[in-house]
């Protein structure tokens, strides 16, 4: 996408000059036009993935005892509403293959219910729920990793 | 000896008022998403400052004005006025993010959400302004901000491929995401660049009775204070690359990932040097702001002014910062995210340069104000050169905001 983007700038750049009027013209129109419903599901995707590797980087942290109870607990709350912003904007994209889109949001479906579990068990101090909702917010990273590789592999 | 120590005390006092939430959000945001490869924004931004705060020191020295007193004097009220309500507008929206700077670490600290704090930080630093005199909000929360100094020891014990921060001192072109890269340049650059950060400077300088045996020790403290400064900057992005990048987190849209910076590296104690050193640098940078905001409209205005007076002897200065720091908290109440204000009021930031940099140009130019020491070729040319960047990032601040959906 950077490099389509760079290409399309440097083009229209080199056509129709260099005056900021124009520029700004061309900025605004990229603007309008270049969030495709794939840039969308990416994008959250992208905002899923850095959310679920925050909930595992911030338990860890709390199981070692390097992170007080009630930041673990407000992280893996916000990080969960993170999550299902993500999962509702990835369900709402008009995506060209619709299967795919849909074994994307039930992974982040998946981790937001596990990141759920784990602010709870930090809440409770139940550290044996923590660390398997740890696990579980693991697994459905791979998946959602997976899913991810599966929906932008190049088709033929 | 004497100017030794003052020459120390203000570069201490630089670098530890350099990083506010503005540099710290940028840096994290950077080095989380890529890598080193920003660290050119930075240090490009610290060279504009270093030139910036010179010429203010210098302009205050030798003509005993300000550069808000400048600008009035010399093209009238009505041109003055656009970069007054330009700067006033941004150093708000700045100072609305400082005030969430210190909730968000007083939220960290107790669990308290931030917005029950917003009121209580701005109440406080009333307080310091009102009862405080300008050397010790100046020197005083500066050297308690040299607890910002952790991120650069986090870098260092990180031990970083060295080759690759260096190469990130080159501008290259992103990989990926180029909307959002080209957007946290101009945030970088907005939050290195802040015309509070040398407006400010100048009023310090009047407040400190500089004259022209003070030009050394002004470019001394700008060009060190500033460097030490910016090097605070880089120690942020090289931790967020070094310990989010690494773990997978490229993306850092919440404040609550940013402590995770220092815990990896300091255990426990990394979290509390990080509520310190956020609290700290905001609440410092929230009163400069505040202060700056009074001198802005006291020397529009022609009123009396100064730190160092009673209230009742600069009233219209004092009732400035008063209704400046609780209209900023306004929006931290309302429950508006810091980090997404922050991140947008330095993008404004940048955008509003040329208003309040052009004038540098001319008042630095003029015998009548600087004697001989005006600028030389290459203060012109830099001063010239931040002028043409702070048009392009004016022209591309709006639609890269909107287009890097931040």
């Amino acid at each position: 996408m950077a490099a389509t983007l760079q290409a399309r700038i440097v083009d229209a750049i080199a056509a129709f000059g260099l005056r900021p009027d124009r520029l700004c013209l061309l900025l605004t129109t990229f603007v309008l036009t270049a969030c495709s419903p794939s840039d969308q599901i990416e994008q959250q995707s992208k905002t899923a993935a850095s959310a679920a590797q925050t909930a595992s980087l911030v338990l860890g942290a709390w199981a070692a005892g390097a992170a007080p109870s009630t930041y673990t607990s407000r992280t893996l709350q916000s990080v969960g509403k993170a999550l299902v912003d993500a999962g509702a904007q990835i369900q709402s994209a008009k995506s060209p293959e619709p299967s795919e889109q849909a074994g994307l949001t039930a992974v982040v479906g998946q981790l937001s219910a596990a990141v759920t579990r784990a602010a709870t068990a930090v809440q409770d101090g139940n550290r044996s729920e923590a660390e398997q909702a740890q696990q579980d917010i693991q697994a459905a990273t791979a998946a959602l990793n997976a899913s991810y590789a599966k929906h932008f592999a190049p088709k033929p | 000896m004497k100017k030794l120590l003052e020459i120390s005390l203000g570069i201490v006092t630089s670098v530890g008022g350099f990083l506010e939430v503005g540099s710290m959000a940028t840096a994290a945001q950077a080095g989380a998403a890529f890598r080193f490869q920003l660290i050119w924004a930075v240090l490009l931004g610290t060279i504009c400052i270093i030139f910036l705060v010179e010429m203010a020191g210098r302009f205050a020295a030798v003509s005993h004005h300000t550069i808000a007193d400048g600008i009035r004097e010399r093209f009238g009220f009505t041109a003055f006025l656009w970069p007054l309500l330009a700067t006033l507008l941004v150093n708000f929206m700045v100072m609305a993010a400082e005030i969430g700077g210190v909730a968000i670490a007083l939220e960290l600290a107790t669990g308290i959400g931030f917005q029950w704090w917003a009121l209580p930080v701005a109440f406080l630093a009333w307080l310091f302004l009102w009862k405080g005199t300008f050397g010790f909000i100046e020197k005083g929360v500066s050297i308690l901000g040299l607890v910002t100094l952790c991120f650069v020891v986090g870098a260092v014990m990180l031990k970083p491929d060295w080759g690759q921060v260096a190469a990130g001192a080159v501008p290259t072109l992103p990989e990926h995401d180029a909307a959002n890269y080209w957007f946290m340049a101009v945030s970088i650059l907005g939050a290195s660049v802040s015309p509070y950060l040398f407006m400010f400077y100048s009023s310090g300088a009047i407040e400190d009775q500089w004259d022209k045996s003070y030009l050394g020790t002004n470019r001394a403290i700008a060009g060190l204070g500033m460097s030490f400064g910016g090097t605070i900057s880089i120690g942020v992005l090289i931790v967020a690359a070094l310990v989010l990048a690494a773990h997978g987190i490229e993306q850092v849209d919440d404040y609550h990932q940013l402590p995770l910076m220092l815990i990896q590296i300091f255990g426990f104690w990394g979290f509390v040097l990080f509520v310190a050193s956020l609290g700290i640098a905001c609440f410092g940078a929230a009163l400069e702001i505040g202060l700056q905001q009074a001198y802005l409209v006291a020397q529009g205005f022609g009123w009396t002014w100064g730190e160092d007076l009673k209230p009742r002897d600069d009233p219209g200065f004092s009732t400035v910062y008063t209704v400046s720091l609780f209209l900023a908290a306004i929006p931290i109440a309302l429950g508006l995210d810091p980090l997404k204000l922050t991140i947008f009021s330095m993008a404004l930031t940048a955008a509003s340069l040329p208003l309040t940099v052009v004038p540098f140009l001319f008042l630095l130019n003029d015998e009548r104000y600087v004697g001989e020491h005006r600028n030389g070729m290459i203060a012109n040319a830099a001063v010239i050169f931040i002028i043409a960047l702070g048009f392009v990032l004016a022209i591309v601040t709006i639609p890269l905001q909107i287009f890097a959906g931040t």
